[in-house]
């Protein structure tokens, strides 16, 4: 009784584990493997528009100075402020990240990053052109 | 490499848990988690401890005192050694059964490092909190407090973004692919101690949980893309809690002391972390397959832990103004916003796979000892019955099932895994009282 007992045991782990591995293999499969340049670079709804977010913060915080007040800034859609701030809080630790209240008007943002949308605003030129983007400075 | 050293730094503070009695009789990949939650809460408890009294963080200052007590813990050590398990070789089924486990974890493993297993709960939340609480070398209460940042959740628990800082402190950035890189490491840990604790405890069928458990939870990990985020951090902290209560030789309250460490631990990762600690702890209390006494000491001892934590860490929040999600709120609850809850719960459960997740642990119980798979059958129905009126208070239940619910039913799954384990047990334990 006992063997049999154990036995099943064994046949319900066997099988169940080789059925989850298979569909772990068959979600990456699905996804894709192999070297990205960013950690997102597979996942979301839109992996290529945060891999070339997240590419443009890594070169903006390298070329920004230490310290400097950032807005992170999608003009083609202002809805999801609170997201590109986030974002830029965690891959520009060197600058300080702030949120868009009024990027006309608030003297502590210097300097503005822009993806490939077309942005256009007096109060700031262009300074830096980038891959995947531009950062703009107060004029 | 920073980051790596880190982590050995980690387990290397958590290494004064050999003082905790029956630790160094586990084996050594039961030991190797234990360790690393050990050293997470030691870490967790002295930056928040550091911030409470407005010393800022360094690595040398955080370091001195875990270490010390881990190297005082090798000294008196000789006698306790005595009792490490000893085993046979092992059949070819367990041989299959661990290397279909080291596979999963792999393939996860692969999943995280090509970019394909993380969301931007990272990115929004976890990451930022961390990257900004080694920058200020503390918990930055100002930049909790600020309005901007009120989706951070003020008052959430900080164990992660606080192993996050630590990994960052003094470097100028976050290493994200080492972060999302500790799903898999959790993963392994967590495997590594279900099986050592399963073994430890003559559990018959231990490596068949472990390939389950590990299998299990790495298809789910990148099914969720949790990467980064609590979740796989929190699933380890309760694995550790769980194997503390469940796998004894001796007496209930054996790995009591453990199991508070752990629980500290999970109060500290997320907010569902407490009712999971509440429903873990009664119903251990109230259905233990252990003499009441027993049961009742073991509870009391594991309950320290997270009481402290939990405590400590509102106590910072409330003095610094920092009160949110722990901020007794009410609302309406009517039947209707409860049963559709529920549907959608239970809808969820599936994770698409025709509920297996769940019947496959299930089928152990079944063919196993149920009495002892009881109390962990109770807390998955309670934890569901949590989350479902959580999900009915909500505003728009539909989103927020749908945004979440596969990945807090982890736990509750995790339930079911340990009821399978337990149902599979000898009872070595009723063995031991009977033999006395």
């Amino acid at each position: 009784m006992m063997r049999r007992e154990y036995s099943v045991e064994l046949v319900c782990a066997i099988a169940g584990s080789l059925l989850f591995l298979s569909l772990s293999i068959r979600e990456v499969t699905h996804k894709g493997a192999g070297f990205v340049p960013t950690i997102v670079s597979r996942t979301g709804l839109s992996p290529q528009s945060s891999e070339s977010s997240l590419l443009l913060l890594e070169e903006a915080s390298r070329a920004i100075p230490h310290d400097a007040g950032v807005v992170f800034l999608n003009p083609r859609d202002r809805s999801k402020d609170w997201i590109h701030y986030a974002v830029g809080v965690g891959l520009m630790p060197q600058q300080n990240v702030l949120y868009p209240h009024a990027i006309d008007s608030d003297p502590a943002i210097q300097f503005l990053v822009v993806g490939t949308d077309p942005f256009d605003d007096p109060h700031y030129a262009p300074w830096r052109t980038l891959t995947h983007g531009t950062i703009f400075r107060r004029k | 490499m920073t980051f790596v050293l880190r982590i050995v730094a980690v387990a290397l503070c958590g290494l004064w848990m050999r003082w905790v009695s029956p630790v160094v009789r586990l084996p050594l990949v039961a030991r190797a988690g234990v360790y690393v939650v050990g050293g997470l809460v030691t870490l967790a408890v002295e930056m928040i401890l550091c911030s409470a009294i407005h010393l800022r963080w360094s690595v040398a200052a955080l370091l001195v005192v875990p270490i010390a007590a881990g190297v005082a813990s090798y000294w008196p050590l000789k006698k306790r050694v005595e009792g490490a398990i000893d085993e046979g070789p092992r059949p070819f089924s367990s041989i299959v059964l661990i290397a279909i486990a080291a596979i999963s974890i792999a393939v996860l493993a692969i999943a995280v490092a090509s970019g394909a297993a993380t969301s931007f709960d990272l990115l929004l939340f976890w990451g930022p909190k961390g990257v900004r609480f080694a920058a200020a070398r503390a918990i930055d209460i100002n930049f909790l407090a600020a309005s901007d940042n009120y989706l951070m959740h003020s008052d959430y628990p900080p164990l992660v973004p606080l192993l996050y800082a630590w990994t960052m402190l003094g470097k100028p950035a976050l290493n994200w692919w080492g972060v999302i890189a500790t799903a898999p490491l959790f993963l392994l840990l967590s495997t590594g101690m279900i099986n050592g604790f399963a073994r430890y405890a003559k559990v018959a069928q231990a490596d068949a949980i472990t390939a389950i458990f590990a299998s299990l939870f790495a298809y789910l990990f990148i099914m969720n893309a949790v990467g980064g985020n609590g979740e796989p951090a929190l699933i380890f902290f309760e694995t550790l809690a769980l194997c503390a209560l469940t796998c004894t030789r001796t007496r209930a309250d054996e790995h009591a002391i453990v199991a508070s460490i752990a629980l500290a631990a999970v109060v500290l990762t997320k907010v569902e972390g407490t009712p999971f600690v509440m429903l873990l702890l009664g119903s251990f209390a109230l259905f233990g397959d252990a003499p009441f006494r027993e049961r009742l000491r073991a509870v009391v001892k594991a309950s320290v832990g997270p009481i402290l934590a939990l405590g400590g860490w509102i106590a910072f929040c409330a003095h610094n103004h920092l009160l949110d999600a722990y901020r007794p709120s009410g609302g309406a609850l009517t039947m209707r916003a409860l049963a559709s809850a529920a549907r959608l719960v239970g809808a969820n459960a599936s994770f698409g796979l025709g509920y297996l997740p769940w019947l496959i642990p299930l089928a152990l119980v079944v063919v196993g000892r149920k009495r002892a798979a009881l109390p962990y059958l109770i807390a998955a129905l309670g934890y569901g019955a949590f989350l479902t009126v959580i999900y009915a208070h909500s505003s728009d239940a539909g989103v927020y099932v749908a945004w979440s619910a596969t990945r807090v039913l982890l736990t509750p799954l995790l339930f079911f895994v340990f009821a399978a384990l337990t149902a599979s047990s000898t009872g070595a334990q009723a063995q031991a009282r009977a033999t006395k």
